[in-house]
């Protein structure tokens, strides 16, 4: 520590009083005997060192005008509070105004409307009987359940999954295309096969649930898979192409990662139902109706749109899927396109 | 005038003073402010008149002080308007020059030891004399001295030891001419 001449006195008042600690009262000294006369000066000022003692006989003798009454804390709202009262007013009346808006916004949004109909409610396929590279197997399309009982149209081949349809525990409801609203909106542009027979085109007929399966099994060939395919193999017809994807350009949903339709749902449902029919596929023998087989060719014939624009030959455009779904369903579909 | 009590004083803000805790501070610290003032200005007038501007400055503030704090609040306030007054009036030259020993007459009679420290703590500049009566009077720290006076700790220091030293030789060389 420098103690000079300088600054030495801010420590006097410390060294008079005993206040200072042992490195700065070393210091001190050590100032002190380089300067005797502060030394000097400190010392007669220590021996009588005048100190000031507080005068009580002053006072104040208007004490009582300085203080305020005390009305023991009566709130009054109207008399003398009227900016208060009417700003706390409006910030209530803009508070539940607030309020009301976002649960009308939210509200809404919950139904919302697709001014472009463009996404088809399940499955938009064109019959197409040119090509019946699997004539024998009957199809099964989405469960297109609704307030009633699902309608059944019996057919020849596919008489096993019309009894399992009103067992279907999972609801899945065929949506309008005014109630598919998404900003996520891959379409499966799909080359449908075309070879598949008329009741292809009943999609009122309901997929045999996993837990349900067919009282006989049915005759399936070998499931295919997508390395295995090739055009001299295949008909041209049997792909599906999938599209990428796709971010429509303009926004029809605020919040498109929030809802989960039921079309979304209703894909996965198709998904798991395809799997499980494909894994049943391979368990059976080759034996009874051949309807299931349908579904696991249909499987089989998805195309992802890679595959597709690699092998144009393989894509038939005249048969189109277009389904909404969002990010999860897609990737669900795309996992399952890969297996 | 019935003073009512706002909504926003319904708010738990916290150690908010309320008019009673205001009127305690004025039985509390009153006489104190009044002493350090009248010590300084040495006119009753002018005195009462800062003191009563101090406390009217706090009680606008009222709903921003803490309790605690009310007194070094008072002080500081108190030596601001001191300081303003001083500045204002330029009752410094006429304090040095010639004391008004009338205006402290209304005490009852002190002794000669303490008529003799009132006149060296005349002498005294205005700063130095500030932070020696609160120092001796009131019992502050140099740190809160330093805040109430805006001033750091080590001018504090500095001038109380100026101010005890110039208080000292006076009262010396007062010895020397009585005896």
């Amino acid at each position: 520590m420098n103690i000079n001449r300088h600054n030495y006195e801010e420590y006097l008042i410390d060294y008079l009083e005993g206040n200072l600690n042992a490195e700065t009262l070393a210091a001190l000294q050590v100032f002190f005997k380089e300067n005797p006369d502060v030394e000097a000066e400190v010392n007669l000022l220590a021996q009588d060192m005048p100190v000031l003692m507080p005068d009580t006989a002053v006072v104040y003798a208007r004490k009582e005008s300085l203080k305020k009454p005390e009305t023991g804390g009566k709130t009054v709202f109207w008399s003398l509070n009227y900016p208060r009262f009417y700003t706390l007013s409006l910030a209530a009346a803009l508070l539940l105004f607030s309020f009301g808006w976002f649960v009308m916004k939210y509200t809404l949004n919950q139904q919302p409307i697709r001014p472009n109909a463009q996404a088809p409610a399940v499955i938009a396929n064109k019959t197409q009987t040119t090509n019946t590279a699997i004539p024998e197997n009957p199809i099964t399309t989405m469960p297109q359940q609704t307030e009633t009982p699902p309608q059944t149209q019996p057919t020849a081949h596919a008489g096993v999954a019309q009894t399992s349809a009103p067992q279907t525990p999972r609801k899945s409801k065929t949506k309008t295309a005014s109630q598919t609203s998404h900003t996520y909106y891959p379409t499966v542009a799909a080359a449908a096969p075309a070879n598949l027979p008329t009741p292809a085109t009943t999609p009122a007929q309901v997929l045999p649930s996993a837990q349900n399966p067919p009282a006989h099994s049915p005759k399936l060939p070998a499931p295919q898979t997508l390395a295995s395919l090739t055009a001299q193999q295949l008909p041209l017809t049997n792909y599906v192409t999938v599209a990428t994807p796709q971010y429509l350009p303009y926004p029809t949903h605020p919040e498109p990662n929030r809802q989960t339709p039921l079309q979304n749902k209703l894909v996965r449902e198709v998904g798991r139902r395809l799997l499980a029919q494909n894994k049943q596929a391979k368990s059976t023998t080759k034996n009874g109706d051949e309807s299931a087989n349908v579904v696991a060719k249909l499987a089989d014939a998805l195309l992802p749109e890679a595959i597709a624009a690699a092998n144009p030959k393989l894509a038939n455009p005249d048969i189109t899927l277009s389904v909404t779904v969002n990010s999860g369903t897609h990737q669900f579909i795309r996992d399952f396109l890969n297996k | 005038m019935e003073t009512a009590v706002t909504l926003w004083q319904c708010y738990p803000i916290n150690k908010r003073m309320n008019t009673k805790e205001y009127n305690t501070c004025v039985d509390l610290y009153t006489n104190s402010v009044y002493r350090f003032i009248l010590k300084s200005l040495r006119n009753e007038a002018d005195a009462e008149d800062i003191v009563q501007n101090t406390f009217e400055i706090l009680w606008r503030n009222v709903e921003k002080v803490e309790f605690g704090k009310a007194k070094a609040f008072l002080f500081s306030v108190a030596h601001k308007n001191m300081i303003d007054f001083i500045r204002k009036h330029q009752r410094i030259s006429h304090t040095e020059t010639m004391p008004d020993t009338a205006a402290i007459s209304f005490a009852k009679p002190t002794s000669e030891l303490t008529d003799l420290l009132e006149h060296s703590l005349a002498k005294l500049p205005e700063v130095q004399r500030s932070v020696l009566l609160l120092r001796d009077y009131e019992g502050y720290s140099y740190d809160e001295i330093a805040q109430i006076t805006e001033l750091t700790e080590a001018q504090v220091k500095v001038y109380i030891y100026r101010a005890r030293q110039k208080m000292q030789q006076y009262l010396t060389s007062l010895e020397n001419v009585l005896h």
